[in-house]
């Protein structure tokens, strides 16, 4: 089982692209935040949102055509190795236990930090090691 | 009464909003889109032309090239600013001045570890002004980003 560093996980619905944040690192879920765009923002951002008195950058994970991504209804806020971020997604699942569903390993990720794969129910979530994806964003 | 050092221009460009402080500006300046001279329009390198500043012409460059947002596409009556520059003002044209403000107005936020690493490096700063989030402009970075 790939080491995320949790027990459980965070299950989001995104039409981009369901997913499973270790538990651990969910810190607050902001349901309809606004978002702000900015300077310098690669493609990869969809925007930016205000937590606090922090301003971080919203990630959209899964798989979608350039300049098909949605304004997502939540966003996730995570801490990671570079602080925080925030992935958008449609909907909030549930946190889950490794041992309610299965675990596949990706052997050919579809991005870098996409480490597997989790089948709950009838769903399938890509599992992310926040540490990892976030290390390797390109500056 | 306040100084200009105490004092920041808000301003929109697209759909983004920024603070700049007022001493780096030398005027804002009215005037119509078609008045932009565009026989030195370089969009390669985010000239959009010149216009004549006293005795002489003064560039106009497209702000967003160098942010790299959506090219600017103002038409009609529009809003320069004329910033200093280490070589002599520069211009560059925005969509609406909000106005100016004292700088108790504005309230710092920080910027995630993470957002630094992702925009090259670029400083990114920004302050809320009212409900709004702002940038925090510096005409000395926005010339050299021009190069």
């Amino acid at each position: 089982m790939a080491d995320v560093g949790s027990r459980r996980l965070g299950l989001f619905y995104s039409r981009h692209g369901n997913i499973a944040l270790p538990a651990e690192k969910l810190i607050q879920v902001l349901e309809q935040p606004r978002l702000y765009g900015g300077p310098f923002l690669p493609a990869y951002v969809i925007g930016l949102v205000r937590f606090q008195t922090e301003i971080l950058p919203v990630l959209q994970c899964g798989n979608q055509a350039p300049g098909s991504v949605v304004e997502p209804f939540y966003v996730t806020v995570c801490g990671s190795s570079l602080g925080l971020v925030g992935f958008g997604c449609d909907q909030v699942r549930q946190i889950a236990d490794w041992e309610s569903g299965r675990y596949e390993e990706l052997t050919e990720p579809d991005y870098c930090g996409a480490v597997g794969r989790f089948f709950h129910q009838t769903e399938t979530y890509t599992v992310i090691d926040v540490d990892l994806l976030v290390e390797c964003l390109p500056e | 009464m306040a100084t200009a050092e105490q004092m920041k221009l808000v301003f929109r460009l697209g759909q983004i909003r920024f603070s700049l402080p007022v001493d780096h500006l030398v005027e804002i300046r009215q005037g119509s889109a078609g008045g932009i001279d565009r026989t030195c329009q370089d969009l390669t390198g985010g000239q959009l032309g010149s216009i004549h500043h006293q005795d002489g012409q003064l560039g106009v460059y497209d702000l967003s090239y160098y942010l790299q947002l959506p090219p600017w596409s103002g038409s009609g009556e529009i809003d320069l600013l004329v910033l200093s520059g280490s070589d002599g003002p520069w211009a560059v044209p925005v969509d609406e001045v909000v106005g100016i403000f004292p700088n108790e107005a504005f309230s710092p936020l920080t910027t995630a570890p993470l957002l630094t690493h992702i925009c090259k490096g670029e400083g990114v700063a920004c302050e809320q002004w009212q409900d709004t989030l702002l940038f925090c402009g510096d005409a000395g970075q926005w010339e050299r980003l021009r190069g």
